[in-house]
């Protein structure tokens, strides 16, 4: 039994046109650019509000591996119905668990275990990721708040019974200028508050964005989540949450286009042949393969770190948003290239793929950039590369490679802003395990490089923090990001639990993660036949191209 | 007839501002309702564009091709949708021009001329870029053909008067089973004719993709182009010329997109600074400019070749639709990452730019089947590429950079299949670097032309022992990207050392990104520091027109 069978099971078969939450009912759905009301009902009645809420508040949630994979599985059905239904309450939830006890905590786990919605309006045009300069004012006034300002393009915020907003407190620079407030919509004054039009999107098209305007606007002090001032803390250590979960959904849009485009390549002929026969369609189909394998495993790997060693979670979760959404990102558009001119109808068989090359597009830059997560990485690397040039490589406990041991419950608290100077995944011991054939090369080189990136690291110089690093300075957290997917599959593979476990995974997964480091190195034709064997097999018996967590 | 290029930019500009049919408000009005570019395309008949699909012989103004790829890259700068809905003219037309009687074209460019729509009919569903599998049948007749099928996912067929159709004339099918035959479906009985429906598209929304159905339709026998069961042959070598146009198309969108990126991300405050002097934000700008100047030198080069050297067009126009789309397609993503929420909202120009280029690469050949072609003629490359070049075809190569001069007519009848001759740029590299390095003193970039020989050399020895083999190994598709980016950068010194405005800043730049393109997929954080300073600059061989304020 996987966590998500009795979720997908809710959602039906996805190819019978009949289905109101099927391909053909998304699309339409995406289509008109309206929400799609029979999923939405569907998971309001699994409940899946419940599962943000913690377990001590009343909900289900305990750990995150299985929230990971019930988001996973609605954007393996439509991404849209995901972001518009459940991972924008899960963004926004968050900051009210991060900021500790308090009042607000049992309202928003009434919200959500009543059915509602919470919207997480940070995003501002002209600020971006930028948050630190977000300007939207809550001016303190008689022991309230006075709102003036305004958010933009934000998820359910017509819609969502309680809006949490990240406001300017004080007009200072600085990391104590910004607290959250978590409003209920019902309440706010007429008058001062004023609705954008929606914000029409080329993708995710039945999330319904919009902004608000607050004009004087009062706010009660106790609307306020956490204490004044603490609004960029709290957001900081709940996006070492979000970004480390969000990947990990992700996977599921590019698990599902690799699906279509295989199941198009086996079925059309071309030349007399069918597609799949094609060496140059075989090579991309086992490239995507393994760069699915291997954003998979990281994701996992990172929400069990999550929970196993939080005091490194601000590491890992940069790394994750980073490199994950670039690869699916990346995934369907190959994926898109293969299908040809199949990939840009919106009507037909293959009519889906095109809405998923949209609806993928705001991963690398949908809460928190790509680059913003790579210059969160820069503040660590040089402790994180002295520490690992002096010390010899630490194992951390299995239970961060083994997709069934149990997870302690998160410890909000531990989760620490100033980093360490230590990465257990970054240190993992590499080449001291038997490795798959054919991969014990690839990560001796992967261990080379780690080697001489911590070096870098170590010299790296003051001037290479924050946004006006040098480029070449991105590129090393980028390579960063790449040596902990590569250790992540390491990992798991060390602690595989039984014989059978995925020797061809493995080693597509590291074969790729060896190419993003050097594009020179390809797949080798024996790891390509085998993961496209592996991919064919299970399309032809319906099972699952990840084995499930 | 001649056209005015000036007149031409004029009227797209005039009609671009405020609310005008080519303004942004109007473009994405019409993508969004999915509606035909009609007030365009008028815009464009009246600016007399078509003229230039008409050779001159035939009282057209085709008498520079570069003339036609800057025209053309000018209006898909606005909007692609309106540049492929009034250029499939041209590809329709190209079979007659190319093999058609004398009667025949000048009958077919008398009605280009009065504005006629023209569309080419090859693909059919199921079949995608397999010709040889066509099923659309055409009998002898007493009185001409019968043809029976469809032809489907064709630009304009809803709106075309005459198409030109690949029809299968001998039932075995192969290379001399088929035919091409110009269809006027206004001739056609009631009922032998149906136009199929408008599909709709992920990108250029508003175009008339659809298709057409005969069924016993009679057609007479002139419309045969060419002898009969030479449709296949026709259609290749028209492909080649019609290939080394869709590069303009990438062009536009592609300089489009730049102007949007460097638009925004000029006003844009990022961490307390614009974000556009951010050091990644400008490497990428920088980047992507290096790229355009790269598509423009190959465009550029190509529709230049098309004239002095068109026997080895089945080589250039492979190349330049391979790499030119692909170019412009990294550049969309690197831009898109840039552009963030901004570029994904429907009233913001970018999303639609972006799923409009996207069609370039598919269509009129995908990359994999132009990169196929190139491989197959790869012996022929590197056999000849040992010879030394003749003073004359050296002669040529030079010729192929400079702006001015007039070229000498294009010679339909020249184009080959195969080029046996090879490509005569990529030969001559040496010679184009040593008289680089004779010309210019003091050169900051000398390693990277020492780089790029090498790369030459490199390649035309891997090509030397190159053996096509059916179906293509995955690997081979390398080398055909590596022999494309070495004919890049010849391209780009060949214009250097024409009369072209461009400087060594803008030949380092290039090179920096040749180079980056040998080397495969490029890193998201580029090393060259070069690409700084071009990060706001713009196209130079193909300018656009300046167009309102906001970039847009």
């Amino acid at each position: 039994m996987a966590v998500d069978d009795e979720l997908v099971a809710l959602l039906g078969n996805p190819h019978d046109p009949e289905n109101p939450v099927g391909y053909r009912s998304c699309l339409k759905a995406d289509e008109r650019g309206e929400i799609l009301r029979e999923g939405e009902r569907r998971l309001t009645d699994f409940g899946l509000g419940a599962e943000f809420v913690p377990a001590d508040m009343g909900g289900r949630l305990r750990t995150l591996d299985r929230t990971v994979a019930l988001l996973r599985a609605v954007y393996a059905r439509d991404p849209a119905l995901g972001l518009g239904f459940g991972l924008t309450s899960l963004i926004a939830a968050v900051n009210v668990w991060a900021a500790g006890e308090g009042a607000l905590r049992r309202e928003a786990a009434d919200v959500l275990l009543g059915r509602g919605r919470i919207a997480s309006a940070y995003h501002e045009f002209a600020h971006g990721s930028d948050i630190a300069a977000a300007e939207l004012a809550a001016s303190p006034e008689c022991g309230g708040y006075v709102l003036t300002g305004h958010k933009e393009v934000v998820t359910n915020i017509g819609r969502a019974e309680a809006i949490l907003v990240y406001a300017r407190t004080s007009p200072a620079p600085g990391p104590r200028s910004h607290s959250l407030f978590l409003l209920r919509s019902a309440e706010l004054p007429a008058g001062a508050v004023r609705r954008h039009h929606r914000y029409p999107s080329v993708g995710m098209r039945s999330v319904q964005l919009g902004g608000l305007d607050f004009d004087r606007c009062r706010v009660v002090a106790d609307r306020r989540v956490g204490s004044e001032g603490a609004g960029l803390e709290i957001a900081l250590r709940s996006f070492q949450v979000t970004r480390t979960v969000i990947p990990g959904v992700l996977t599921g849009i590019l698990d599902t286009a690799l699906r279509m485009a295989l199941r198009y390549a086996l079925d059309r002929r071309l030349y007399g042949r069918p597609v799949i026969a094609l060496p140059r369609v075989r090579a991309v189909l086992a490239d995507v393969y393994g760069d699915l394998l291997l954003a998979e495993t990281f994701a996992r790997v990172a929400v069990r770190a999550l929970h196993l060693l939080p005091e490194q979670a601000v590491m890992h979760a940069a790394a994750v948003k980073y490199l994950v959404p670039q690869m699916i990102v990346a995934g369907v558009n190959n994926l898109a290239g293969l299908l040809g001119g199949s990939s840009y109808l919106r009507e037909g068989e293959h009519a889906y793929f095109q809405k998923l090359v949209r609806d993928v597009q705001p991963s690398t830059f949908g809460h928190a950039s790509g680059i913003s997560c790579l210059m969160s990485l820069l503040t660590y690397l040089p402790a994180i590369g002295r520490t690992a040039r002096q010390n010899r490589p630490r194992l951390p406990t299995e239970e961060m490679f083994r997709p069934t041991a149990p997870l302690p419950d998160l410890a909000w608290e531990r989760l620490g802003l100033r980093g360490g100077d230590v990465d257990d995944l970054f240190m993992l011991p590499l080449t001291d395990v038997p490795l798959p054939e054919r991969c014990a090369e690839v990560v001796e080189a992967i261990e080379a490089e780690r080697t001489s990136l911590a070096e870098r690291y170590a010299g790296l110089s003051p001037e290479d923090r924050g946004a006006a690093a040098r480029v070449s300075a991105y590129e090393l957290a980028r390579r960063y990001t790449i040596v902990l997917a590569a250790s992540s599959c390491v990992g798991v593979w060390r602690h595989r639990t039984s014989n059978d476990a995925n020797a061809t995974a493995t080693a597509g997964a590291l074969v790729r993660a060896a190419h993003l480091l050097d594009r020179n190195r390809e797949m080798s034709t024996q790891v390509r036949e085998n993961l496209l064997d592996e991919a064919t097999q299970r399309i032809e018996s319906h099972a699952r191209l990840c084995d499930p967590g | 007839m001649r056209f005015s290029p000036l007149a031409l930019t004029r009227s797209v500009v005039r009609n671009a501002n405020d609310e005008g049919p080519l303004s942004a408000q109007a473009v994405l009005a019409l993508d969004r309702d999915e509606e035909f570019p009609a007030e365009g395309c008028a815009i464009l008949d009246e600016a007399g564009l078509n003229s230039l699909y008409v050779p001159p012989d035939l009282g057209g103004a085709l008498y520079s091709y570069p003339t036609l790829v800057h025209a053309l890259a000018q209006v898909a700068g606005y909007d692609l949708t309106l540049a492929i809905a009034h250029a499939k003219t041209f590809l329709g037309a190209a079979p007659v021009w190319l093999a058609g009687e004398r009667a025949q074209a000048a009958r077919l460019a008398r009605r280009v001329l009065d504005g006629a729509v023209v569309s080419w009919g090859l693909t059919e569903r199921g079949h995608g870029a397999d010709l040889l599998a066509g099923e659309l049948s055409a009998a002898w007749t007493a009185d001409g053909w019968s043809l029976t099928g469809s032809k489907w996912m064709i630009n304009n067929a809803r709106r075309c008067g005459l198409i030109c159709v690949l029809a299968r004339t001998a039932p075995e099918g192969g290379p001399l089973g088929f035919s091409l035959l110009l269809v006027d479906t206004g001739e056609l009985p009631l009922g032998t004719c149906e136009r199929l429906p408008k599909l709709h598209t992920h990108g250029v929304r508003g175009a008339d993709i659809s298709g057409i159905a005969f069924v016993k339709a009679p057609v007479p026998h002139e419309a045969l182009v060419g002898p009969a069961g030479t449709g296949l042959e026709t259609t290749l070598k028209a492909l080649q010329v019609t290939r080394t146009l869709c590069p303009a198309l990438s062009i536009g969108t592609a300089s489009h997109a730049v102007r949007l990126a460097q638009c925004q991300l000029g006003v844009l405050e990022r961490y307390s600074h614009k974000a556009a002097i951010l050091p990644v934000t400008r490497r990428v700008l920088g980047q992507v400019v290096a790229t355009l100047w790269i598509m423009e030198s190959v465009a550029y080069v190509a529709a230049r070749y098309l004239h002095l050297m068109p026997e080895q067009m089945s080589v250039v126009s492979a190349i330049a639709k391979a790499l030119v789309p692909t170019l412009a397609d990294e550049a969309m993503e690197s831009l898109r990452e840039l552009m963030g929420v901004r570029g994904y909202l429907e009233t913001d120009m970018f999303q639609k730019v972006e799923r409009d280029n996207r069609i370039v690469a598919i269509f009129d050949g995908s990359t994999p089947v132009n990169e196929d072609a190139l491989l197959k003629q790869l012996p022929h490359l590197s056999r000849t590429g040992r010879d030394a070049l003749s003073e004359s075809a050296a002669e040529a190569v030079f010729r192929l950079g400079s702006m001015g001069g007039d070229l000498p007519a294009i010679e339909w009848q020249e184009l080959r299949l195969v080029s046996t001759a090879g490509c005569d740029l990529v030969r001559a590299v040496p010679r184009l670097v040593a008289e680089i390095r004779h010309r210019r003193t003091c050169m900051a970039f000398r390693g990277r032309l020492d780089a790029f020989e090498e790369l030459v050399r490199r390649t035309l020895t891997q090509a030397d022992g190159y053996v096509p083999a059916t179906p293509t190994p995955a690997e081979d598709f390398t080398l055909a990207r590596r022999y494309e980016v070495c004919f890049a950068g010849a391209a780009c010194l060949a214009v250097r050392l024409g009369d072209a405005p461009v400087d060594d800043l803008w030949l380092e730049a290039c090179l920096a990104r040749v180079m980056e393109c040998a080397a495969g997929s490029s890193s998201p954080f580029p090393e060259p520091d070069v690409y700084d300073e071009v990060s706001m600059d713009a196209g130079r061989l193909f300018p656009m027109a300046e167009g309102t304020s906001d970039g847009r």
